[in-house]
């Protein structure tokens, strides 16, 4: 069931943010809705599936949209893969946690996409990306990604009680 | 055995990271084709982008005409003048007609040396702020190939429509394709400036601007100057606009003179293109 709800968020996600949400920007940033998939699932759902969620993401954007393969599913595979880690030693019910892992995961996700584009022969102003992009993005993914959390961790079932360690 | 299942999962991460980064390296270089399973995705994915993006587009239009309906009274009269001028101007390409069989053998001469356009719409943007790269509905089998120059057709003052300079195709697939615009930042245009023909060089910029320089530094360039690609390289075809340069700067240390250009096309609001198909315009030299 979690399967199903998490395939179809994904493809809805990539239709809809490739061609509906550039309209919604602010100050021409458009705020990243991948990454925010990204790390409130990994965040409700555990490394595993945040690590799996990350690659689909990242690989689909890349086929469709890129020239090289691999850069954001990459990142997005770390991604998911390091916030289901922290995850699990954080406080859910908090609103501030999603706040903050998307602040952090932003910052990382444009920090370490900047040292790719470096080595790949890219020549980009790495103060003027922070000033005009990253700072906006940043707290934009955020408070959306507050919505999204709250939305996302009602609809998730609740597992089923397990006796056996796992 | 047992130390693999102690740290099975750290395994798997480094081995799909590591797999990854050699994707990106082999994908990095010139590809002549995309491969079956790009080719695949693509296939499924663009015909649904295509009706979503035509939804948002058209809901977009419709928010904008509503915001309109204030204006429309004044338009109005403006319109019954224009119409009038028009009128005036019909009487007079009426008496061309008399003219036909000659004016016809010089409009065929036309046909043969304009372009061969070939019209797509926009289906899908790259999601993220740091290129503004897009996938359009048409492919291969419409004779689309790699390299292709995409302009889009806007309005100047003067009120004539103008070329003006998108992009161009970076990968083929069926029926779609993938465009990388004129402000991504690795691309470099060769450009001259129309009323003194003085040529330098742009490239793309974080916040969709173009910044470049001349070759000349005694050049003369001022603000408000109409930029159009030169061709040299031959990577873009030559004489399409550009945009407007609208900042000037001179360097003392630098021997350069830079400049700020706002592109003639508006790459958030982006839905229909023509592409200039790369064996037209070597025909037409």
């Amino acid at each position: 069931m979690n399967t199903l709800i998490i395939v179809l968020l994904i493809l809805a996600n990539f239709i809809l943010e490739t061609t509906l949400f550039p309209n919604f920007n602010l100050f021409k940033i458009v705020p990243n809705m991948g990454l925010i998939i990204v790390a409130v699932v990994a965040l409700l759902r555990g490394r595993t599936t945040g690590g799996i969620v990350g690659l689909t993401i990242g690989l689909l954007q890349d086929t469709i949209f890129s020239r090289v393969i691999g850069v954001n599913a990459f990142l997005y595979f770390l991604l998911g893969y390091f916030v289901g880690m922290a995850g699990s030693k954080l406080s859910r019910d908090n609103i501030i946690t999603p706040f903050i892992i998307t602040l952090g995961s932003t910052m990382t996700y444009h920090f370490f996409h900047y040292l790719f584009m470096f080595f790949l022969n890219y020549s980009i102003d790495l103060s003027t990306l922070f000033k005009n992009v990253v700072l906006v993005e940043m707290i934009y993914n955020s408070i959306i990604a507050i919505f999204i959390y709250k939305w996302l961790s009602k609809i998730f079932v609740a597992p089923t009680v397990r006796f056996r360690r796992r | 055995m047992s130390l693999f299942k102690k740290y099975r999962n750290r395994v798997i991460v480094s081995a799909i990271a590591i797999i990854l980064i050699v994707v990106i390296g082999l994908t990095n270089r010139d590809r002549i084709s995309l491969s079956a399973g790009e080719r695949l995705v693509g296939n499924i994915l663009t015909p649904i982008q295509r009706v979503f993006y035509g939804i948002s587009h058209r809901s977009i239009s419709l928010l904008e005409d509503l915001k309109n309906v204030g204006k429309l009274k004044e338009e109005n009269e403006r319109l019954k003048l224009k119409i009038a001028e028009l009128e005036e101007t019909n009487r007079h390409y009426e008496d061309l007609i008399g003219k036909e069989p000659y004016l016809k053998k010089e409009a065929e001469l036309l046909k043969n040396t304009t372009y061969n356009l070939k019209s797509a719409n926009v289906i899908g943007k790259e999601p993220g702020n740091w290129f503004d790269r897009f996938v359009i509905d048409k492919g291969l089998n419409d004779g689309i190939g790699k390299g292709d120059t995409v302009i889009q057709g806007i309005a100047k003052d003067d009120g004539v429509v103008k070329e003006g300079m998108v992009g161009r195709v970076v990968e083929v697939g069926d029926n779609w394709a993938k465009v990388i615009s004129i402000i991504d930042e690795n691309n470099k245009i060769s450009f001259k400036s129309i009323r003194t023909q003085d040529g330098g060089i742009i490239s793309g910029n974080i916040d969709g601007r173009l910044t470049g320089y001349l070759f000349d530094t005694k050049a003369d360039i001022i603000k408000g100057d109409k930029l159009f690609t030169s061709g040299l390289g031959g990577i873009f075809v030559k004489d399409i606009y550009i945009g407007e340069v609208v900042e000037v700067e001179k360097k003392d240390e630098q021997l350069m003179k830079n400049i700020i250009i706002e592109p003639a096309v508006d790459f958030k609001k982006i839905y229909r293109v023509f592409i200039i198909p790369n064996d037209t315009v070597e025909g037409s030299d």
